[in-house]
């Protein structure tokens, strides 16, 4: 909790009008928190956060669903979302990211990690690497250690 | 400087005096390292015709997640879906990942790291008018 100063933002991106809700801290380990939203086709968003020092990163894409609410009773698609890390503005309004998306499957264990981000504003994208044909809901999660 | 002495000797004592006569040491309580058994979680309830029922839990470190679907019915072969996935952040329900079609018996394991997962059930149109009553077992670390 100590490493993470606050969340700054949460911007869309991309052209998919998508929507983020506020991240939410999973207490059973140091610092993950869990974000969710839509996506269309070409969409994507992005979280801004300040991290205090320079630290790990790991973002994992858990869950992707048709439809744009979360619903159990919406069946669980293995589509790739695209993945990335950057550095935010400082109000969180921007982010210049990193890399290149990299696509994810959904999964359960940690997929984009980054060794040492430094300590500052800081972003992660999800976005459309071409892969949606409607929109979707999905869940990540982001840990700094 | 004697009066410095004897104020600092009164302290001393006055000090000593709020505490217990028995002259004790204590040592920095050592530090073992705690060691985190699996758990056995039991979810339990109704599925009503097509419904949808989901639990939460939190897996305290990576390793192997199993949800064993170890009754449902009736009727007793009944068909239904078993899911696990994330929790919704905004809301109620469960955000699925992956699913299986399960009767009975039916295990589905997954490898996840440290945090909250969701197990679910959803009815596909097999339930009777009553539901269809089940126990979900939830192996996490």
């Amino acid at each position: 909790m100590k490493y993470i100063v606050l969340l700054c933002a949460l911007v869309a991106v991309g052209c998919g009008g998508t929507t983020t809700t506020p991240a939410v801290q999973d207490n059973s380990t140091a610092v993950p928190y869990f974000y969710s939203g839509t996506m269309d086709v070409n969409g994507g968003i992005t979280v801004a956060f300040t991290t205090s020092k320079a630290d790990i990163l790991t973002v994992t894409l858990q869950s992707v669903t048709s439809g744009t609410t979360i619903s159990t009773a919406n069946p669980p698609l293995a589509v790739p979302l695209g993945l990335a890390y950057g550095v935010a503005s400082s109000d969180g309004s921007t982010c210049t990211p990193s890399q290149a998306p990299v696509p994810f499957a959904p999964g359960f264990t940690a997929q984009l990690a980054v060794a040492s981000v430094p300590a500052g504003p800081t972003c992660v994208q999800v976005v459309d690497v071409g892969n949606l044909t409607g929109p979707v809901s999905f869940v990540f999660r982001v840990v700094h250690h | 400087m004697r009066t410095t002495g004897a104020a600092i000797l009164l302290a001393a004592l006055l000090v000593s005096g709020c505490k217990n006569s028995d002259s004790t040491t204590t040592s920095p309580a050592p530090t073992t390292p705690t060691t985190t058994s699996p758990t056995t979680e039991t979810f339990a309830s109704i599925l009503a015709p097509l419904g949808t029922a989901s639990r939460t839990f939190v897996a305290s470190a990576s390793g192997t997640i199993t949800a064993t679907l170890t009754t449902a019915g009736p009727p007793s072969n009944v068909a239904v879906q078993l899911g696990l996935g994330a929790p919704n952040p905004a809301g109620p329900g469960c955000a699925l990942t992956k699913v299986v079609t399960a009767v009975a018996g039916t295990q589905l394991t997954t490898t996840g790291d440290a945090g909250s997962y969701c197990v679910a059930i959803l009815d596909i149109g097999n339930a009777p008018r009553a539901g269809i009553s089940f126990t979900i077992s939830i192996f996490h670390p």
